[in-house]
């Protein structure tokens, strides 16, 4: 190749006419930017904090949400499917039968930007996702362990699940285990739950779609209605709306793909989860750390929306405390809240665990952690005449259930 | 300096730029994802240099930011062995890319975030923004044959990265 080549290339390049759209992205980049200047009126590096906790320019906090969401159990999968009519069991059998799955996801949470990533999935509990910045979440659920790659830093976490129980099914924590139990669940209890949504056109395919009703937690599959393949998949819950697209089952993936070795170089830090069955311990112990961290404060609610609101409130703290923190400090805070999050969703699972006959019921918000006479939360056990009931002091009580608050 | 004088400065130079940031931050990635980030990261960048945009060197220093952050924003997409993902969305599978020309550019595009900082500048104003080479010259902070001279160095470092590339 010669220079001229080179010059034509480059001079094709110059005369390319930037598309009208990306003046757009151009223009709403920098004024999102702007307002985030404007909200916060503070140094430089919260500015950094605030854009990389929201922005596409996220790394960490990138894999903080993939993480958070295996961790917290993708629990909101939850629901069980009933067999409305013989299309629905059609279109779910792909996710029933796939040994490998690729996918797109895409992550929708309020208040802050989409978030996407490249899925893969294996037999036996494979998972690997790829953000669009890079950062890769690779997780093994029959060896209990979970990496993060953050290939721009070098940086790597390693997450070693213990206690995990032989008997227990972790379904939780794999996305294609979850739906698979739900499916599995619900070719065994048929219910009303399922309504058939009708054909839409998505992406140019006519599609037929069935919404799976849950109290604050839909899914939506969307299959080809000609093939009856699942082409999209979408579950809501609270803040947070995860889309599953671009699904091919039984695609030829390399084992290495999920290979949980860290590249030379990395910086490796490595946490411990605790992955046994969580129990009412478990919420308490959120409970404290909650209000550890939220000055006193219980959570306002106890679903997605809750680690949004510990994550905002720690922004605003920091910014109040007034420290001017390094990209390397602000790292580690970011990295600090990610374990705190993880920690307490322990709590989180336990609730979501909880039967729906289990009655359960949470008044936390504007509670104080030490209020001995305010009831927070309560719930049924299994078998039990009676409820537990959880006060402000975190102390608990058997309650029988007229004496339950009102 | 103060935040709203800070923020003032900001304001100006993003009233300013944000256009040049467009046209130069597309041509340089060609991909909508790509640019976004290159976007992000320019203004992460002027509002971390913010000061260096309010003197007579802006001009000059805003070249840099917006090098700076194509760089990086290719970093992240490129692996470490310089070659792009093989399933990335937007950069293959449609029959347009598979021709020569694009994949070409493609190519360029990629190899001029890795040129020396003073070369893949010089491209840019002397390629994307057709200056002449007194303008870059003043720029870079030095003589018109410098400025030729990074020029020249680029297209062989450019053609030869293009003859070895896979």
């Amino acid at each position: 190749m010669n220079d001229e080549r080179i010059e034509q290339i480059l001079n094709m390049l110059a005369e390319e006419e930037v598309p009208a759209d990306v003046h757009e992205i151009a223009e709403e980049t920098a004024r999102d930017f702007s307002e985030t200047l404007a909200q916060t009126e503070q140094p430089k590096h919260y500015v950094l904090w605030e854009y990389i906790m929201t922005s596409k320019v996220t790394k960490l906090a990138a894999a903080a949400v993939i993480i958070i969401a295996v961790l917290a159990g993708i629990n909101y999968f939850v629901g069980s499917i009933g067999v409305a009519t013989p299309a629905f069991a059609d279109i779910v059998r792909p996710f029933l039968s796939a040994r490998t799955a690729t996918f797109k996801s895409t992550m929708k949470v309020e208040g802050a930007p989409t978030q996407t990533f490249e899925g893969m999935f294996m037999e036996p509990a494979r998972m690997r996702q790829t953000t669009a910045e890079g950062v890769t979440v690779i997780s093994d659920l029959q060896q209990g362990k979970i990496i993060t790659l953050v290939p721009a830093q070098k940086q790597a976490m390693v997450i070693e699940m213990q206690n995990i129980p032989e008997e227990k099914d972790q379904s939780q924590f794999n996305f294609f285990h979850e739906v698979r139990r739900r499916i599995l669940e619900a070719q065994e209890t048929e219910d009303e739950s399922v309504e058939f949504l009708g054909e839409q056109e998505i992406n140019g395919v006519l599609a037929i779609g069935y919404n799976v009703r849950k109290p604050a937690a839909d899914m939506i599959i969307w299959a080809n209605k000609e093939t009856k393949m699942p082409i999209r998949l979408e579950i809501s819950n609270g803040p947070v709306t995860n889309i599953m697209s671009n699904i091919v089952f039984d695609v030829e993936l390399d084992e290495s793909l999920f290979d949980l070795k860290i590249p030379e170089g990395y910086t490796v830090r490595t946490m411990q989860v605790d992955a046994s069955e969580p129990t009412e311990k478990d919420l308490l112990e959120m409970f404290r750390i909650w209000a550890e961290h939220m000055d006193g404060n219980l959570p306002s609610v106890l679903d997605m929306n809750a680690s949004m609101e510990f994550v905002k409130y720690q922004q605003k703290k920091m910014k109040e405390e007034g420290q001017e923190l390094s990209e390397q400090e602000m790292m580690e805070k970011i990295l600090g809240t990610q374990k705190t999050i993880m920690k307490m969703s322990r709590g989180g699972m336990f609730v979501q665990q909880l039967p729906p006959d289990s009655d359960w019921h949470y008044v936390g918000k504007d509670v104080k952690l030490g209020d001995a006479d305010t009831p927070v939360f309560w719930y049924c056990p299994k078998d039990s005449e009676t409820y537990r009931v959880i006060y402000g002091d975190l102390n608990v009580k058997d309650v029988t259930p007229e004496n339950l608050p009102k | 300096m103060k935040f709203c004088k800070q923020a003032q400065i900001f304001e100006k130079a993003r009233a300013k730029y944000t256009g040049f940031l467009a046209s130069v931050l597309w041509k340089l990635t060609g991909d909508r994802e790509l640019f976004t980030e290159a976007m992000q990261y320019a203004l992460l960048g002027m509002w971390q240099h913010v000061g260096k945009l309010n003197g007579k060197k802006a001009g000059s220093y805003i070249y840099r930011i917006a090098l700076s952050a194509n760089s990086k924003a290719w970093r992240n997409r490129i692996g470490k062995n310089g070659e792009l993902p093989r399933n990335h969305a937007g950069l293959e599978n449609s029959p347009d890319e598979k021709l020569d020309r694009d994949e070409l550019a493609t190519i360029v595009r990629r190899e001029i975030c890795r040129l020396p900082a003073k070369q893949a500048k010089a491209v840019v104003m002397r390629y994307f923004e057709q200056q002449e080479y007194q303008a870059i010259a003043g720029k870079l902070s030095c003589t018109e044959a410098g400025a030729r001279s990074h020029v020249s160095k680029a297209l062989a470092t450019l053609k030869s990265r293009l003859a070895t590339s896979p």
